[in-house]
């Protein structure tokens, strides 16, 4: 029988979070995930000369979604932004010493937050717009936020996510997702759930099409 | 420890174990042959079997003991499938949208078999809406399964009543009562239920875990769902588990010793817990009814908005509280409840969903300690989501 259990590090982070709560004068603020799905983190940057001076979170989730949150912004605190780019859900899974499997899309979220934060941080200071459309790139990044609990790897790596393609549909793109997983899958809704959650929040995706296997 | 979780499982307290022991020890003997010690242990069964009876209004020869009340269920519904299917050629069940597992699956397994399988919806309460039960019925229809106290809204199905409706109907309905969240807590009579077959689990009533009993209602056949040695039962072979058995029966007499006084003792923990909940938190959603006759008193669930119940329940845990939560971030799967969703819950309401289940060991004093870190948790992750209004946060 599998065990589901957190480490003591998660339990004290998310007791006692470090960097919970809001920054009133935040120079960026991002906020990913959704209620719908249980989990949502927002993050408040105060960052100087390219540096996060200062960083907070709040968080709607679960023990570890709080957890990863946290252990994200003590890590990020005192990066320039190009290193904390370089900050990956592992590097937060292995500082509480580790995750269970079915958690591993919390810390997933949690630097994915702390990413767009620094992504619009940038697209505000160059003035350029940033581009959230259907582009291969951008499904890419997409899917590989979403994590298929038995092999604690993202859909794509653990091929559940067979290819995709772009159906050109006006200005608005169709995606066509082939999947490769039973229906009788336990995570088989909550894969679709969660592909449909992220791909749906690129601009311009008018309609998620799922072949199956 | 405190512990609120009574209705996924219990304790077992000194008297139960001691007559587990009993039977693993001395009288560890199978009902299998003429040797004194398997008639005596047979007659020990029958007694058994004769008490657990009684406490239902059924008798002995319509109890039989299983290996947990899953098993009990799937021995009623399969049983009963494949008799009628093969017989008549009925092939409609119908269950409630909000059903425990229990009743759920075996439903989805039959459906894989060439059963159709009809859901009923249930209101926000969790009540089967009976109007759409009987419209429902028809002539392919066979079964109707309900969950008695449901498992999430802790409602009390209208058991008679739906007998009612099935009794309009010339070819004969049968009626499955999963009880496990009713047995040794409310008043079960199975004429005035009006059931065929009544499922109840031992450890969700202070027995051990891995037992369970089945009514069956006389002269109603099944078909054997399992081979096996029928040295106790054909319809549920293979060694019987005579210490869970006998540690059951225990469990009943316990439960069954000061009924009024326990039920009405639950009552009052669970109007105390209620009023504090509600004076004492804001902005908190009962998920089911409320009320004597229309609810279990051994169960409250409250959705705390803003919040998620995983975190909710597990800061209660390290804080030496157990309690249990609809979250899907608590589940396997992670997927939302399907029978708060049943109920017209939205996702976030059923993932702040926080049951609360009592027993008759439970006191107010449990309630006091519990009231001492409730409030201050819900604060706490509250000034910590994302969701929380201005006003509900921390000054």
């Amino acid at each position: 029988m599998k065990k589901i259990q957190y480490s003591q590090k998660v339990i004290d982070y998310f007791m006692n979070p470090k960097n919970a709560g809001k920054i009133e004068d935040a120079d960026i603020v991002a906020t990913e995930g959704s209620p719908a799905c249980g989990d949502q983190v927002t993050m408040y940057l105060k960052i100087d000369n390219d540096k996060i001076k200062d960083i907070k979170f709040q968080s709607y989730g679960c023990a570890s979604n709080i957890a990863t949150a946290s252990i994200v912004t003590e890590i990020a605190k005192g990066k320039t932004l190009e290193e904390a780019k370089n900050i990956n859900w592992q590097e937060a899974a292995k500082e509480l010493d580790g995750l269970p499997a079915v958690k591993i899309h919390c810390s997933v979220l949690a630097v994915s937050t702390l990413l767009k934060a620094i992504e619009q941080y940038e697209a505000k200071i160059s003035g350029k717009e940033l581009t959230n459309t259907v582009t291969e790139e951008n499904i890419i990044k997409k899917l590989k936020r979403v994590i298929y609990p038995p092999t604690e790897k993202d859909v794509l790596e653990s091929n559940i996510v067979r290819e995709f393609k772009i159906i050109a549909y006006g200005k608005d793109k169709k995606i066509e997702i082939f999947l490769n997983i039973d229906k009788e899958d336990e995570f088989y809704e909550t894969i679709k759930e969660d592909i449909e959650e992220n791909l749906g929040e690129l601009d311009n995706c008018e309609e998620i099409i799922f072949i199956e296997k | 420890m405190l512990y609120f979780d009574n209705c996924r499982t219990s304790f077992v307290p000194e008297e139960v174990y001691k007559e587990v022991i009993k039977y693993m020890e001395k009288e560890f003997y199978i009902p299998a042959s003429f040797v004194s010690q398997g008639t005596s242990i047979a007659e020990d069964i029958e007694k058994a079997a004769e008490y657990i009876g009684k406490t239902i209004n059924a008798k002995s020869t319509e109890t039989l003991f299983t290996h947990s009340g899953t098993e009990a269920n799937n021995i009623a519904v399969q049983g009963i499938s494949k008799f009628i299917k093969n017989k008549e050629g009925r092939n409609n069940i119908i269950i409630g949208a909000a059903e425990h597992p229990a009743i759920m699956s075996v439903a989805k397994l039959l459906e894989k078999q060439g059963f159709t399988i009809t859901l009923i919806s249930v209101d926000k309460e969790g009540f089967l809406n009976l109007e759409e039960l009987e419209k429902s019925i028809n002539e392919k229809t066979f079964l109707v399964s309900t969950t008695l106290v449901n498992h999430m809204a802790g409602c009390i199905q209208p058991a008679s009543e739906i007998k009612k409706i099935l009794e309009k109907h010339e070819k004969k309905i049968y009626f499955n009562l999963d009880a496990a969240e009713a047995y040794g807590k409310l008043k079960l009579d199975v004429n005035e239920l009006g059931c065929d077959f009544l499922s109840a689990s031992g450890h969700k009533f202070h027995g051990p875990k891995g037992v369970g009993f089945l009514y069956i209602k006389s002269g109603i056949k099944l078909e054997k769902i399992y081979g096996g040695s029928d040295y106790y039962s054909d319809l549920c072979p293979g060694g019987p588990n005579i210490p869970g058995i006998m540690g059951m029966k225990k469990a009943a007499e316990l439960a069954y010793q000061n009924f009024e006084q326990n039920y009405n003792k639950v009552k009052e923990l669970s109007q105390y817990l209620y009023d504090r909940i509600t004076k004492e938190i804001p902005a908190v959603i009962l998920n089911g009814p409320w009320g004597d006759g229309k609810r279990s008193p051994y169960h409250i669930n409250f959705t705390f908005e803003y919040i998620e119940g995983e975190a909710i329940m597990m800061f209660l845990d390290f804080s030496g509280i157990t309690v249990s939560t609809a979250s899907a971030c608590a589940s396997k799967n992670l997927q939302t409840d399907y029978a708060l969703k049943a109920m017209g819950r939205n996702h976030v309401e059923s993932h702040g969903a926080i049951r609360f289940t009592f027993s008759r060991y439970n006191t107010k004093e449990d309630i006091d300690n519990l009231m001492k870190v409730l409030p201050d948790v819900i604060q706490k992750l509250r000034d910590q989501s994302t969701l929380t209004p201005d006003d509900l946060r921390s000054k």
